[in-house]
């Protein structure tokens, strides 16, 4: 068993942002996840459901409207500077876009140098043997070091940024689409090392990524957010198994799969994403969802766990997956 | 049972396809097409002797990570490469039994958008972003079928209700509309003409799933109600199993698998679609270790000799590094260019 005390606490985590005309954008709203030890949380949604900014709340990337997050019993977002610097040490992002998150007029040496320097940990030859090993832990060739970000391809850009993330032994490391917009053979050879890295190191992961696929690869436990708060989170196993939220029933089911057996028929939702200003009372899937009811539209749906590890936040999902086999058989 | 040819295997499918289906009415042909970006003093060879024939009603997927050669491929068949950069350099592309590289500019325009339209990747640039969206889906009826601006409006009206945006938002422009709803503006635009040909080089790339299922289910009716044809280029092999009867597995410029989906992907014959498909999480199953290919897709300005994944191949033997597979018949509807045909389990 891993250890029972959580490595991260998410606690009513909120982050509004002030609109044109009076709005508040409700990005993250009444957000609360534990993180285990050694433990990877997949977090899925859809573009503009919130999941890149609970990345970057957790990081103080942004500064959160309202709530706590408490990273080995600290609350970061009330550290000042100092504390957190010292909780970045442990706690390190890598990000979608490797080409705008590396500094481009450093080498990739000196990109891999400056944590080093930053906390003053290493300097002059113990400095350069630092450098050149964490690059050969994850496999990227010493005449790398002498190379600018815009002569590597994305797969070495990648490489640097995890490189990165891991030179200060960290112990959470929030991957923000890290493999998104990579090729396929290039992806896997990413996803191979996180999860290589994860049991050498001891990390635990917040994997944040719309696709679905990857995700389940990866993860142990998976959250689906829907306009800024989590509407089912379980272990991967059972969200895939028994999913119970009508948002996560027609998200799986508008994947395309490889595989011609057990296809699962779809449910397209209709219309898009509603706008996340001054979001309305009740479910905010309401609008979108194919089992909608009255009390969807007034009541907002409180996370309530169904059976053991699995929380869902709908009222009706008790009859979702009855519905959902009715749905795609046209009745 | 595998038999080496020297024929092209478009002229043996189509040898074979005379013989059992007669009113298989061929739409497009792509004859061993040869295409070079040259640039400052440097020579890229986009495409290497690419072979492809479609069908009428058929939906035919074009795979492959950056760089094989995809877009180029497309871009040829509409004769859109960029001036003096893009040169074709070798074949031919026949659209309906007519030589696109021998039209000239009024009888490309004809064919462009009104025999065959095209769904670019990112609908924001693809879109002129000063004109209204109903103006730029009439545009393309007023052009290609002689209607006035009013016959028009109706015919669009009529259009985006289809695809479920409210005919209202005629006289939006393209940036007061969210990704997906552009996207199906620009799949009403390429088929407002019901061309016999569609091509769609990465549709659903830029959206979401739940948007990208909107736009496949989209498609697929479409393509069903005109019976057009339809290239679909993309990477997600997932969309080729849905959408796709046959693909082609596209590596360095060439294609290097061909044939029916389900054939090809319960049993790849070539190591790099092996690869490929191994190379992909899955939805369902057991979670196993990825296998990712070593090294990196081919370098057009420096082609490897012989076969073109030999480097990456860890089946590589020394016929490989030198001498170019040629298509070798798996079934009548599976081709393979790979010296390695009966390794795979």
């Amino acid at each position: 068993m891993i250890s029972s005390e959580p490595l991260v606490k998410i606690r009513n985590l909120k982050k509004y942002f002030p609109v044109k005309n009076g709005g508040v954008l409700h990005a993250i709203d009444d957000f609360s996840l534990d993180i285990m030890p050694m433990e990877t949380v997949g977090l899925v949604g859809e573009s503009g459901c919130g999941k890149s900014t609970v990345g970057n709340v957790l990081v103080r990337l942004l500064d959160a409207t309202d709530g706590h997050i408490f990273f080995e019993g600290q609350d970061v977002v009330k550290a000042k500077s100092r504390e957190l610097k010292a909780i970045r040490k442990k706690m390190q992002m890598i990000f979608q876009d490797p080409y705008s998150s590396l500094n481009p007029r450093e080498t990739v040496g000196a990109i891999l140098a400056d944590p080093y320097q930053i906390h003053r940990l290493a300097r002059g030859n113990d400095l350069k043997k630092k450098v050149s090993e964490l690059a050969e832990s994850v496999g990227l060739e010493p005449y790398i070091l002498e190379k600018f970000p815009h002569e590597l391809d994305g797969g070495k850009r990648q490489l640097t940024g995890i490189a990165r993330a891991l030179s200060l032994n960290p112990k959470f490391i929030i991957c923000d689409e890290p493999v998104s917009a990579l090729d396929v053979s290039v992806q896997a050879k990413i996803i191979n090392l996180l999860i290589s890295m994860k049991q050498r190191m001891e990390l635990s992961y917040l994997f944040i990524s719309h696709d679905l696929s990857v995700v389940r690869h990866i993860s142990d436990r998976i959250a689906i957010m829907y306009l800024g708060q989590i509407v089912e989170i379980s272990s991967t196993a059972v969200i895939f198994e028994n999913t119970l939220h009508p948002y996560s029933i027609a998200l799986l089911s508008a994947v395309p799969q490889v595989d011609f057996n057990n296809r699962s028929k779809r449910i397209v939702l209709k219309g898009d994403v509603p706008s996340p200003v001054n979001p309305k009372p009740g479910c905010r899937f309401a609008p979108r969802c194919w089992m909608a009811n009255e009390i969807c539209k007034s009541e907002t749906p409180p996370l309530i766990e169904v059976e053991s590890g699995h929380q869902v936040a709908c009222h009706f999902w008790s009859q979702s997956r009855e519905q959902a086999r009715r749905v795609v058989s046209g009745n | 049972m595998v038999k080496e040819s020297n024929k092209p295997m478009e002229k043996q499918i189509n040898e074979k396809q005379k013989g059992n289906d007669l009113q298989r009415e061929e739409v497009l042909r792509i004859d061993n097409l040869h295409v070079e970006y040259r640039s400052g003093g440097a020579t890229a060879r986009a495409v290497n002797g690419v072979n492809l024939t479609l069908y009428k009603g058929e939906a035919v997927g074009l795979v492959g990570e950056s760089g094989a050669g995809k877009t180029t491929t497309a871009l040829s068949i509409l004769n859109l490469l960029p001036e003096g950069v893009g040169f074709i350099t070798k074949g031919d592309i026949w659209f309906n039994n007519e030589s696109v590289f021998k039209k000239n500019e009024n009888e490309l325009n004809k064919m462009r958008g009104g025999q065959i339209g095209m769904v670019f990747a990112n609908p924001l640039t693809s879109l002129n972003p000063v004109f209204t969206i109903g103006h730029q889906v009439a545009m393309v009826l007023m052009k290609h079928r002689q209607m006035n601006e009013k016959e028009a409006n109706q015919v669009v009206k009529g259009l985006l209700e289809m695809v479920g945006i409210p005919g209202a938002r005629l006289n939006d422009y393209p940036y007061q509309l969210s990704g997906g709803m552009r996207q199906r503006v620009g799949i009403i635009a390429a088929l407002a003409c019901s061309p016999q040909l569609l091509i769609a080089d990465e549709p659903t790339t830029a959206l979401d799933v739940t948007i990208q299922a909107q736009i496949l289910e989209l498609m697929k009716k479409l393509q069903a109600e005109y019976s057009s044809s339809l290239l679909m280029i993309t990477h997600n092999l997932g969309i080729i199993s849905e959408l796709c009867q046959r693909v082609a597995i596209m590596y360095g410029g060439e294609i290097v698998e061909y044939g029916s989906v389900r054939e090809i992907f319960d049993r790849p014959r070539h190591w790099y679609t092996y690869g490929l498909l191994h190379a992909i999480p899955r939805l369902t199953g057991p979670r196993e270790t990825l296998e990712a290919l070593p090294g990196l897709v081919a370098n057009a300005q420096n082609l490897p000799k012989g076969c073109k994944f030999h480097e990456r191949c860890k089946h590589c033997m020394e016929k490989c590094k030198s001498q170019i597979p040629p298509m070798f018949k798996v079934s009548d509807n599976h081709y393979v260019a790979c010296w390695d045909v009966e390794g795979k389990a």
